[in-house]
């Protein structure tokens, strides 16, 4: 049995040299460069500075062939994102002082426009001259990337108002959302922070319960938070959070995350809750060992669990021909939702190469690899700007390019991260 | 805020809680006050007690008859610290079992403790004269790091919570794995690494990481952050709860198994995928024990736990006469009918701790099938404690006490669960 053993780590460590050796330099040169054309020519002449509203905010009404449709409600969780996406890109050295000054003009209407001066917490969206709020009531998924575009803010410019706010804001959600008894976040407010009505909660949030995508979103703000606040309190929550995402949403007996859950963490596994979203588990993946990191833990303990979430979605929900993932399905079967959704391509691309520096597994190289050859050949949008939102299995396109949900964000910062991603790598491995 | 959340907490669980009449409580209280102070606590005290050489005598057949010197064995030794100091902490023993406790503390602090390197070692001669077995487990470290704590949470004793702190710091700096999580098992006297081919106390290579193991270090964690508070501790602790609800739970079965490579990659094969539904079930109480120290909701993990029950209940669970059986395959059924009797003590008290979580009466169910069967048929009512093993043909097996078996796991059970019992019939009034 030992003897066994020691074959077995030998074959390891040369699997995990093996691995370290293949990506040749050249194979590093191309994805580099291609990353870079994908954010410098594709994405941000998109954003930038079509997006900026003179009054104010973001105007983001645009179809498939980017043109601007004209004058919409601003959606807080896009108008946030946005924000957070001008910080990044400045903070990451690829954007300068006038991204800077996008995200300040941001920041504003957020705070002067967005921000409940009366409750506190952000509206969930306002009319487009930031007059009236038109869905005023609060979800926790739309406040999650509120304090994630005020962290980044916050990184990139230490501007007091904006620290002082964040302040502000946390507290609040401890006061009026944390779920001390259970662990988590109560997710749907009215305007008041009163228990919001059982129906017509903008996300789906079962009454008085949990999603694993509002807590994901939480995590991610939570993970930036705590960096930049250095707040020990922060520090706790985010630990719960890791707990709620590695733990409370997985199926134990699947290996697979689930969306659904009663306040005390039960799943909702009825029809049609008994799907998986890949996009999902896999950005859970590279959240959680981004989380670990910041609240300095090991991700030793998570592999398992990483790689089974990443080989569920590779087993089921990838497409190993042309690359990329594919949307849903449901549990133990092939996707059944075979459109290519531009986020779920732009999160895969980060779990992979995340997975491949975590394990040194050439499988979730190739990933990579295929998933971007996916994304720079059919996601992007090489004649209008940025990604289409969906690419169907025909090959036809539809969906727009920006709104209420769409933004440089999942994409945005999948071409940052995986940039960061290949700097270190290329240091680590002495190229 | 958060003092104000919890005694909410509290409160809503105990309403659950006292859903149980009772008369029912208090039969459940009187069956195990019964077996404390008749069947377990007369066997070890004072017996046990070692005069002439200090220690604990361990080594007590079937029948209970001591069989003469042997080696005394860091596990067991420290178990018998550890639960005579719980007696007394708990209000259940009186200022005789501290002595016992102090007893075997010295015999720790003098004869086992390596004085050079630090650490204990895993075996000692009967005299305490010198090492048998010097060898580093952690296994072995963690009951006496467990062991130092609950002494000196019992007694005040100062220089016992020194020793805590040393032992802990020294694990800290010569066991703990920082990259990967978790701790190096299986180190050489002067804690440098034992040479890969050699086998460990556990027959496994030093590089492989148990389950078990750091179940118990987990455990012996949660026992010294509540004596030290320290953060480093908790920070350890932390790790460990992450470990023993993740690491070790084989993702599409959602069950545990022991065996791991240094970077937690599950080792597969005959001997490594079997589920011992003693460990998965302890596992339960003890994360929801190490959550409350660490001051974390267990919310997040109530669905880890059902699991952990259901697939016990499901696989290893003797539905006619009560009580756990000892292993099977991933995904199977049993292999062989023997009960064991940590397990049986394990899983009455994990029993009572998810129905204390949960308020789900089928909990209560289970904790009473168990306590049945124990007193049945576990407990030995003419010659004292409890039968190691009761084997399918109701055979009683093993030995009363050795290197591993001491007053500890059913011990436990038996005291802790009385003192749940209690709380929730004081909570009824």
């Amino acid at each position: 049995m030992r003897a066994k053993l020691a074959i077995c780590t030998l074959a390891l460590s040369l699997a995990a040299n093996a691995a370290l050796a293949q990506p040749n330099a050249a194979e590093f040169a191309r994805l580099q460069v291609g990353l870079e054309r994908l954010l410098n020519e594709n994405i941000v002449p998109f954003w930038y500075a079509e997006v900026v509203d003179p009054h104010g905010g973001y105007r983001l009404n645009h179809d498939g062939s980017g043109q601007w449709q004209g004058p919409a409600d601003k959606a807080l969780v896009t108008q946030a994102r946005t924000l957070w996406f001008f910080s990044r890109l400045y903070n990451d050295g690829y954007g300068g002082p006038a991204h800077l000054e996008v995200a300040h003009h941001g920041f504003e209407f957020l705070r002067e426009r967005m921000w409940d001066k009366v409750f506190g917490g952000f509206f969930w969206s306002v009319d487009d001259a930031g007059e009236i709020a038109t869905r005023p009531h609060k979800h926790l998924y739309a406040q999650g990337f509120a304090l994630y575009a005020l962290a980044e803010y916050i990184e990139a410019t230490a501007d007091s108002s904006a620290i002082a706010l964040a302040n502000e804001f946390f507290e609040l959600l401890e006061a009026r959302a944390h779920d001390g008894k259970y662990g988590g976040y109560l997710e749907w407010f009215l305007r008041d922070w009163q228990t919001g009505p059982q129906t017509g909660t903008y996300m789906g949030t079962p009454h008085g319960g949990k999603l694993m995508n509002t807590h994901l979103h939480l995590m991610e703000p939570l993970t930036t938070y705590y960096q930049v606040s250095g707040d020990e309190r922060v520090r706790e929550r985010l630990l719960e959070l890791i707990f709620v995402q590695s733990n409370a949403v997985v199926r134990k007996d699947l290996g697979v995350c689930t969306d659904k859950y009663l306040r005390d963490w039960t799943p909702i596994l009825e029809p049609p809750h008994n799907r998986v979203s890949y996009g999902h588990d896999i950005e859970n993946v590279w959240l959680l060992i981004e989380a670990h990191q910041a609240a300095g833990l090991s991700n030793g303990p998570m592999r398992d669990l990483y790689r089974q979430l990443m080989d569920y979605s590779l087993e089921y929900g990838f497409d190993h021909e042309a690359g990329g993932f594919y949307n849903e399905g449901e549990f133990d079967a092939p996707a059944d939702a075979r459109q290519k959704v531009w986020w779920v391509q732009a999160e895969g691309l980060v779990a992979a190469l995340v997975m491949y520096r975590l394990t040194g597994e050439l499988k979730y190289w190739q990933v990579f690899v295929k998933t971007y050859d996916w994304i720079a050949g059919h996601q992007a949008d090489w004649e209008h700007g940025d990604w289409h939102a969906v690419v169907n299995e025909d090959g036809t396109v539809g969906g727009g390019k920006a709104g209420a949900w769409k933004s440089p964000y999942h994409n945005g910062r999948a071409v940052l991260e995986c940039l960061h991603l290949l700097e270190e790598l290329r240091v680590e491995m002495g190229r | 805020m958060r003092v104000v959340r919890w005694c909410l907490c509290c409160a809503l669980l105990a309403v659950a809680a006292i859903a149980q009449d009772r008369e029912t409580l208090e039969d459940r209280a009187q069956t195990l006050r019964n077996i404390l102070y008749e069947n377990i606590l007369p066997f070890w005290f004072p017996q046990s007690i070692d005069r002439k050489y200090g220690g604990y005598r361990l080594h007590h057949d079937l029948a209970g008859q001591y069989l003469g010197d042997a080696d005394k064995y860091l596990v067991t030794q420290a178990r018998m610290v550890w639960f005579f100091s719980r007696l007394y902490r708990l209000g259940l023993g009186d200022d005789g079992h501290l002595i016992a406790a102090r007893h075997g503390y010295e015999f720790l602090r003098d004869a086992m403790w390596d004085k050079e390197h630090g650490g204990f070692h895993w075996a000692v001669d009967h005299r305490g004269k010198k090492a048998t077995m010097a060898d580093r487990h952690l296994y072995g470290q963690a009951f006496g790091l467990y062991a130092l704590s609950e002494y000196a949470l019992a007694s005040g004793d100062a220089k016992a919570r020194q020793l805590a702190n040393a032992h802990f710091a020294l694990l800290d700096a010569r066991a703990h794995d920082g990259e990967r999580g978790g701790y190096i098992e299986y180190l050489r006297p002067d804690w440098s690494y034992a040479p890969p081919d050699s086998m460990t106390f556990f027959y496994t290579t030093p590089s492989t990481k148990l389950m078990n193991t750091h179940l118990h270090l987990m455990e012996a964690l949660t026992s010294y952050y509540r004596l030290s508070r320290d953060s480093l501790a908790r920070e350890r602790l932390i790790e460990l709860i992450q470990i023993q609800s993740n690491a070790v739970w084989r993702k599409r079965y959602g069950a545990c198994t022991d065996g791991y490579q240094l970077d937690w990659t599950p080792l597969t094969g005959r001997w490594y995928e079997l589920v011992y539904y003693g460990h998965d079930i302890e596992n339960v109480w003890m994360l929801i024990e190490a959550l409350d120290a660490a001051g974390l909701s267990s919310g997040p993990f109530r669905d880890f736990f059902r699991q952990i029950w259901d697939y016990g209940l499901d696989y290893g669970y003797d539905h006619e006469q009560g009580g756990f059986f000892n292993t099977g395959r991933l995904g199977q059924v049993a292999e062989g009918q023997t009960k064991i009797f940590w397990v049986q003590g394990e899983a009455m008290l994990s029993a009572l701790y998810m129905y204390r979580l949960t308020g789900e009466e089928r909990y209560f169910g289970n904790f009473s099938d168990i306590l049945r069967w124990i007193d049945q048929r576990q407990v030995d009512w003419s010659d004292g404690e409890w039968f190691e093993e009761i084997d399918a043909a109701g055979v009683p097996k093993g030995v009363k006490a050795g290197e591993w078996k001491a007053a500890y796991h059913h011990g436990r059970a038996v005291m802790e669960s009385l003192v749940m019992l209690e709380a929730m019939l004081q909570k009824a009034e």
